[in-house]
């Protein structure tokens, strides 16, 4: 391991120290775990899977990871945070990519694995991911995005524009956390993928604060927003991402309807920063020109430089 | 005794738990959901859910700014099936005014798509239908292409149609970019920096102080006219803006003069930037001599429509 790895990891490590210190020893202990396992499996490089059958391709796109097991010791609990926004065409992650992730969960032996969310039932039952869920046995844990004692303040050592954050408690009591986003367009700042979806772990009032006073929409609005991003990041850790690339929304985004392309590609990869700055590409856009990718590569969270990064790419 | 920290929890907590996203009590939009007999067969999913003001964030998250910079009031959105289970998701939006309907209606457009005699204006594109009228734009999303949930998006579109109070017209600011046998495939009509962000990024700053402005989209080029209060203003944010570009390292062969700025893009397109009366007009066109041909056309537009107006 390289001395800037090392130094990396000892600050990454110290502030989330630092951070979980607030949370407890027991959630402490859980968090830092998580951490350095996400860390050693970033030189994986990504993985993309191109196909008609979106499950088929998830799966495959884990396997060429070298493997569920690799994420998921047996007898973890699991979290998944998949994106059902809204059920217009291309702007949620699709149930069939969710199965898959849940199946391979359970064959690496997970105790439980649930979806957490604060969208309503009605956005889950619209977009068909909870009968997905229901039919593989999973949870549907839904927190009540109103009730503040359903999230924990935490600080934010590293945060440039977000000193703190409050976090839904329900994120601490898993050993896994998989993201799963649909990367789409965004009105706000052109992209959308798995640092943004972390977005649905924070409270309404975090993710508001992300957005400047009277809803301004200058240069420093955007650039605000994406810092926050970028600062929310470095203190949650996907131990995996597995991103719904397959059709998506490149127009009015991130709600929709809008233009809709088809790559069929699922995406799957540790370090979030190389899988948002491949998924951008898809629609003619580059890692350079977005900002909260720049901000959480400045972060030390990842590699946005491509040429730098193991793409490894096959069909299903 | 309530303590000043104590009171304003309690304050916070009353507003956080206003109804939002919700299923809701009547509400003074929700009177324009369609009734049990307009909807005929169709019948609504879930309860309906509602925003207001600063709310439309927890309804739409990050989409919630563009709809702010236009004007947002407050928005409903339901949805339908019937008894084959086709369904259909209906969004109605009532905005400031129907300047600022109009704007959100023409941003969420597309190029392609056919016109239906709904509302003021209103476009069929693959598998949606917006239409705007007076202060409101309405979306109606279909689950497929087959002929019921294209008739149910048109049915609905029009019992909506037959309820919403207004009519407003088309800001005269989009009339500058239309001439006989020459209409643009899509006009945008903009009031701010987000809006035109999207469209074309010549910063992400707002270096044109835009606060009204339309893009027209031809074949071929692209018009753009940002107006301002008087000929002074519009000078000044010409200057700042030509200053700026002037300075940025993506543009090539920039070259500023007193009342003209040029350069090329990194997609090789030529940029052509002056001012004109009460507006900046801006070209987007594969060659440069189209592009000054194309201003001085759209200038001579301008001049024949304030005439008019004189």
């Amino acid at each position: 391991m390289s001395d800037k790895m090392n130094r990396r990891s000892f600050i990454k490590t110290t502030a989330a120290m630092g951070a979980a210190s607030f949370m407890g020893k027991d959630i402490m202990a859980s968090y830092l775990k998580k951490e350095s396992t996400a860390e050693s499996k970033r030189d994986l490089g990504i993985s993309v899977v191109t196909g008609e059958d979106y499950f088929k391709n998830a799966l495959k796109a884990v396997e060429q990871l070298g493997g569920i097991e690799q994420f998921v010791p047996r007898g973890s609990r699991v979290a998944i945070l998949a994106n059902p926004q809204r059920n217009n065409p291309g702007a949620f992650t699709k149930p069939e990519i969710v199965r898959a992730a849940v199946q391979m969960c359970k064959k690496a032996g997970a105790k439980e694995i649930a979806c957490i969310s604060q969208l309503p039932d009605q956005n889950w039952e619209a977009t068909g991911l909870k009968k997905i869920l229901t039919e593989e046995g999973a949870n549907l844990v839904i927190v009540d995005r109103k009730d503040e004692s359903q999230f924990k303040t935490v600080p934010i050592p590293k945060g440039i524009a977000l000193k703190e954050a409050a976090i839904m408690n329900e994120f601490y009591k898993n050993d896994v956390f998989i993201d799963m986003p649909i990367t789409k367009d965004h009105a706000g700042n052109k992209f959308t993928g798995t640092m943004k979806n972390l977005m649905g772990l924070s409270s309404s009032k975090t993710n508001v604060s992300f957005h400047m006073q009277n809803w301004t929409t200058n240069a420093n609005a955007i650039a605000h927003l994406e810092q926050c991003i970028a600062d929310l990041n470095t203190i949650v850790t996907p131990t995996l991402c597995i991103v719904d690339a397959t059709e998506f929304i490149t127009t009015n985004g991130p709600f929709g309807p809008g233009e809709i392309i088809k790559p069929q590609k699922v995406i799957a990869g540790v370090d979030r920063v190389a899988v948002d700055a491949y998924c951008c590409t898809l629609w003619g856009l580059q890692a350079k020109d977005i900002l909260q990718i720049n901000k959480a590569y400045d972060h030390n969270l990842g590699e946005m430089d491509l040429t730098k990064v193991k793409v490894k790419e096959s069909t299903a | 005794m309530i303590t000043f920290k104590g009171f304003f929890v309690l304050l916070l907590a009353a507003m956080l738990t206003q109804s939002v996203g919700q299923p809701e009590k009547q509400s003074s939009i929700s009177r324009l959901l369609p009734s049990e007999k307009e909807l005929s067969e169709w019948k609504p999913l879930f309860e309906p859910q509602t925003a207001e003001g600063e709310d439309l964030y927890l309804l739409i998250n990050g989409g919630a700014e563009i709809y702010h910079e236009y004007g947002f009031k407050r928005a409903v959105l339901q949805s339908y099936e019937n008894p084959n289970g086709r369904s259909i998701n209906l969004e109605i939006f009532e905005m400031e005014s129907p300047e600022s309907a109009y704007g959100i209606y023409t941003f969420k457009t597309g190029k392609k798509g056919s016109h239906v005699a709904v509302g003021n204006d209103a476009l069929r594109e693959d598998y949606f239908l917006n239409f705007w009228k007076g202060s409101y734009v309405v979306t109606l999303i279909g689950f497929g292409s087959d002929g019921e949930t294209s008739q149910g998006l048109l049915d609905l579109a029009k019992a909506i149609d037959s309820k919403l109070p207004g009519n407003g017209t088309r800001p005269a600011l989009a009339a500058c970019l239309i001439e006989e046998d020459h209409e643009p495939a899509k006009i945008t009509y903009m009031r701010g920096n987000l809006a035109l962000f999207n469209r074309y990024e010549f910063n992400k700053e707002n270096i044109f102080g835009l606060r009204e402005g339309v893009m027209g989209e031809y074949d071929g080029h692209k018009i753009f006219v940002f107006r301002y209060s008087d000929e002074r203003e519009s000078l000044r944010w010409y200057i700042h803006a030509a200053d700026t570009l002037q300075s940025n390292p993506k543009l090539k062969s920039k070259k500023k003069e007193k009342n003209v700025f040029s350069a090329t893009d990194n997609k090789g397109l030529h940029i052509r930037i002056e001012p004109h009366r009460n507006d900046i007009i801006g070209v987007l066109a594969a060659d440069p001599v189209d592009a000054a041909a194309i201003l001085e056309k759209q200038k001579a537009r301008i001049d024949q429509l304030s005439k008019k107006a004189l």
